[in-house]
């Protein structure tokens, strides 16, 4: 590497400004696009980490309609079916309509006992269950809104109508960046004590193996095939995969807008590293003129534009460590388990050296095909 | 005196790779925010097409949503009866008043019929087309009561499986026909099915309606209406315009594409300034010694000034053309996706508004293009005149 | 047999088509150890023959043999290889790279080479010694003054130790002081170094200090003189 000192020269001492802002550039078209991949993972994320294991009961119709409370001892009585806990989306206001975050009523002992990724202490646990009124909340939610264990929360139910209190008693948190910790559940009793209806939204069903999920599905649905209402079971991943597909072309429009993005940021690096040969043409002549054989001005061109395409790459995931957490609070609401997996990097280091490779191409080419005493020529 | 415009063209057609690539730079982000602009508006005009400002909806006090309302039988009455006098009458005379009750099935989709969408099922009054005064039979006839039939909504029909004129569609434990397909001005109608209420309510079991949404004589008759409402203090329910209510059913989704948009489209506008500048600074660093003739044969520093921060917006601007032009290619086209605020699949489409929208494109470019230019230009026009000259 | 041998050499130019004489069949010989300056006014050919010299460029018609080299046969990738060894070249406006300092400038020949850093570095700094600028090596060519300039430029021609140097107006650019600093070092270079010097210049002054002096008009040799 002894070509080094002359490259780092180039992009140090000459036209400071105009390296920046590659730089820059390069690093903006890195963050833009790990931010994109981060939102469109988050969609999916749910169905990645799901349990193979688990399945969702529900209404044929939609979850719009409810199951009776009984088809929960009916499941459980299944051969293979070890857990299962029904539960209803509570939905509510906190506060204000923007403070959205996903809110359940589950039987709580049950559902905590097939949720080992969400994590609460012991002493919390035993709290929360021993309290009807008690509900436990994600850390993330916690923490947006300054919550602490022994709170009170106040919820204006909109599915369910009235005002409802509950007591934090756990708060609980995630190992893993793809498990959302924003949610709030609370015991289903309270809920259907208050609006004396013995309606289940969805029934968690856990089975002892996994290969004998997608059976298990099959007998759950054909045990109420005739019964007043029939019931879907899908695993997990199939369930939460439905939301994502639901959410239609959200992901085609991401992807066409990182494309934009790409274009664009390196139409610019391009245009900074032909406008850099082009001002040195004699200089690349003189290189030539000294000896250095026409591979050795292209790749040294190249190179250069390489290395101004990478530090942005490094620039560009300093930028988006730092806003990550941020941005993660910032879409709470919308996209729980936002964050940046570790491909968004890999991904974002491949673009890096395309957008080096593009904008150092043309240059380098041009510079191995320079005729020495042209560019003499052209002082 | 002024340089002429001349010697800019010339310089932008010498220097073509670098104009080039900086128009490229600036048009893909117009075209990107005119994009979004078009899918923010394209929903908002699904959503504010959806109802009429002559129609009055009535929900459940509080409820956020018309899934999350109710309505009994009770209920509905007397607010068909505060109605009376206000209501626009059909041609027999009974008053355009519909009792509805909403649901939502999990349907087959058309594209993968082994994927399923929420499709909004909506049970309505015989009276309902013409409480909704901008619906239309496009393919069929509207629906009789009684008897088990269907109208569908175009975008519905378009996106879901056994949606066709003639076809049979099972849910609630009975058999459905499509009977027509109908047009609603390009609004959320237009994502829904209806059927005739009082039979849904038996297939689903229900006892209860969830809105009633009443015709009005008069635009104006608005407040008289929701007045008569008010005095009946035991009512417990809101009123509102239903366009303005639809508009802010969609409010939540449209906050989220454009504040993504626009986050996505000030930092892709950065690279596109940095890109002006890059490509600016260049042109002025080439030209120096250029400049400096100019200057020597008498063009003041204003005028090198102007004539640099013209050519940087001549190309800023052929830049949003070319952006608007590109995004262009996405108006009109149908897309869908999940309103979690009615918790069903929701068609709408691309919109370019000619002037809001482009308008706003070429500003955003050409702001691009002065802030980019600005400091070269002004370099150029600081430069000493003698040292210019020497630069080779 | 001479260091330059050139016979009937010939160059022509095509500018839109048509064909532009630039030499007729020039014969040359230049021997190991000569300082020969090579003079005309302005379009006779005297860059274009150091140009077909220094490999830069090929001939239309005619042999040049160089350092020993037929290159006329040679391809463009071997006349490169070829000049790194056996020409130093030094430019009428230096040509030193902007971004480098002084001793890195000299250097840069030398990476061409198979030698190491630190015997690179100690050659570079030689060569700077030798024009007298060894105290300015940390400077970047902005920091330097046009002589300054120059004799870091003929540091570098010098670093590689090649047989011949070739300087086109080396100092077509410079006040007469520093012009007769440049030559002397020139002059030093040929006396003591033993290096084989062709100048083209179009300053009688600067001509004078050359053993041998070759007028070059239209693309033909018109006349040689030799000092006493």
């Amino acid at each position: 590497m002894k070509y080094l000192p002359l490259i780092l020269a180039n992009i140090v001492r000459r036209n400071r400004l105009r390296n920046s802002l590659t730089i820059l550039v390069v690093a903006l078209a890195i963050l833009l696009i790990s931010l994109l991949i981060g939102i469109q993972a988050a969609f999916t994320s749910a169905s990645e980490v799901s349990d193979a294991a688990r399945l969702v009961t529900r209404n044929k119709v939609s979850l719009v309609f409810p199951l009776p409370l009984s088809y929960g001892a009916k499941i459980s009585a299944l051969p293979g079916v070890q857990t299962v806990a029904g539960g209803n989306w509570f939905q509510g206001v906190y506060m204000r309509p923007e403070n959205f975050f996903a809110r359940f009523a589950v039987q709580a002992e049950r559902f905590l006992a097939m949720y080992p990724e969400y994590r609460m202490s012991a002493a919390e646990r035993d709290a929360f269950l021993r309290d009807r009124g008690a509900c436990a909340i994600g850390k993330s939610t916690a923490d947006r809104f300054g919550l602490k264990v022994g709170d009170q929360i106040q919820l204006k139910g909109d599915i369910y109508p009235g005002l409802w209190d509950f007591t934090i008693r756990a708060i609980y948190t995630v190992d893993q960046d793809a498990y959302d910790d924003t949610q709030m559940f609370f015991h289903w009793e309270y809920l259907s004590e208050r609006i004396a209806q013995d309606a289940v939204g969805f029934f968690m069903v856990q089975v002892r193996d996994p290969e004998q999920a997608g059976d298990i599905a099959k007998t759950i649905d054909a045990l109420f095939e005739n019964a007043t209402a029939q019931t879907r079971t899908e695993t997990e991943k199939a369930f939460s995969l439905s939301f994502a597909t639901m959410m239609g072309n959200v992901q085609l429009l991401l992807m066409v807008i990182g494309a934009a993005v790409f274009l664009a940021m390196s139409m610019v690096a391009i245009n900074t590293t032909m406008m850099s040969a082009q001002e040195r043409t004699s200089e690349l002549g003189i290189q030539r003129a000294l000896g250095f054989t026409a591979g050795t001005v292209g790749a040294l061109v190249l190179v250069e534009s390489e290395t101004i395409a990478l530090l942005g790459a490094a620039l560009g995931f300093a930028m988006t460590l730092g806003l990550e957490s941020g941005l993660k609070s910032a879409l709470a609401s919308f996209a729980p388990t936002f964050h940046v997996p570790l491909w968004a990097y890999a991904m974002g280091l491949l673009i890096a050296i395309g957008i080096g490779a593009v904008s150092g191409g043309v240059p380098a080419v041009r510079a191995a095909r320079l005729r020495p005493v042209d560019a003499l020529h052209a002082l | 005196m002024a340089i002429p415009i001349s010697y800019n063209l010339r310089n932008l057609s010498v220097r073509s790779a670098s104009t080039a690539m900086m128009i490229g730079g600036v048009a893909m982000v117009v075209a990107t925010f005119v994009m979004v602009l078009a899918l923010a508006d394209g929903f908002r005009r699904a959503y504010a097409r959806t109802g009429s400002d002559r129609n009055a909806i009535v929900l459940r006090f509080g409820s956020t949503s018309e899934l999350n309302s109710g309505l009994s039988r009770d209920q509905v009455r007397l607010v068909a009866a505060r109605a009376t006098g206000l209501a626009e009458l059909a041609g027999d005379g009974s008053p355009l008043v519909s009792p509805e009750m909403l649901v939502v099935i999990n349907h087959p989709r058309r594209d993968d019929p082994d994927q399923s969408s929420n499709l909004a099922v909506r049970g309505v009054s015989p009276l309902a087309n013409q409480v909704r005064a901008n619906l239309e039979i496009v393919e069929g006839r509207w629906l009789a009561p009684g008897k088990g039939e269907l109208v569908i909504g175009k975008a519905a029909a378009a996106r879901f499986a056994n949606t066709r004129l003639g076809d049979t569609i099972e849910f609630a434990k009975r058999t459905w026909t499509v009977a027509g397909i109908f047009a609603a001005g390009g609004g959320a109608f237009e994502s829904e099915i209806f059927g005739d209420a009082e039979e849904m309510l038996n297939a689903f079991g229900r006892t209860g309606f969830q809105t009633v949404t009443v015709r009005l004589q008069h635009r104006d008759d608005f407040e008289s209406f929701k007045s008569e409402i008010a005095k009946e203090t035991n009512l417990q329910v809101d009123v509102y315009r239903e366009q303005e209510y639809y508009v802010q059913q969609s409010r939540a989704l449209r906050n989220f594409i454009l504040v993504v948009g626009v986050v996505v489209c000030s930092i892709m506008s950065v690279g596109a300034i940095a890109g002006a500048l890059n490509t600016m600074n260049g042109a002025v660093l080439s030209r120096r010694r250029e400049i400096g003739t100019l200057r020597a044969l008498g063009f003041s520093r204003v005028a090198v000034l102007v004539s640099f921060l013209f050519e940087v917006l001549v190309l800023a601007a052929v830049g949003g053309v070319i952006g608007c032009t590109l995004a262009l290619s996405v108006d009109g086209l149908q897309t869908g996706t999940m309103n979690w605020e009615s918790f069903s699949d929701v068609s709408f489409s691309f919109h370019v508004d000619w002037v809001r929208h482009f308008g706003a494109g070429i500003a955003f470019a050409l702001v691009m293009g002065a802030l980019g230019g600005f400091f070269p230009a002004l370099r150029a026009a600081s430069a000493n005149i003698s040292r210019s000259l020497r630069q080779y | 047999m001479g260091i330059v041998e050139a016979r009937g050499l010939s160059k022509d130019y095509y500018r839109a088509k048509t064909r532009v004489p630039v030499l007729h069949g020039v014969d040359l010989n230049v021997s190991e150890g000569e300082f020969v300056a090579l003079m005309g006014p302005s379009g006779s050919g005297k860059s274009t023959l150091l140009n077909l010299m220094a490999g830069l460029d090929e001939a239309t018609s005619g042999t040049l043999s160089v350092a020993g080299a037929d290159l006329g046969s040679m391809s463009e990738r071997a006349r490169t290889k070829w000049r790194t060894r056996n020409i130093g070249l030094i430019f009428q406006l230096y040509n030193l790279i902007p971004v480098l300092n002084a001793v890195r400038n000299v250097e840069l020949p030398l990476l061409l080479t198979g030698l190491g850093r630190k015997e690179r570095r100690q050659r570079a700094e030689l060569a700077l010694d030798i024009v007298g600028l060894g105290d300015r090596k940390d400077h970047y060519p902005n920091e330097l003054s046009g002589g300054q300039e120059q004799r870091v430029a003929i540091a570098r021609a010098l670093v590689t130790d090649p047989r011949i140097l070739l300087a086109d107006e080396p100092t077509g650019d410079l006040d007469r002081a520093t012009s007769e600093e440049i030559l002397g070092i020139l002059a030093l270079l040929n006396d003591k170094h033993g290096k084989t010097i062709v100048m083209v210049t179009h300053d009688a002054a600067a001509a004078r200090r050359a053993g041998r002096r070759l007028m070059l008009e239209s693309g033909r040799v018109v006349l040689q003189e030799s000092s006493a």
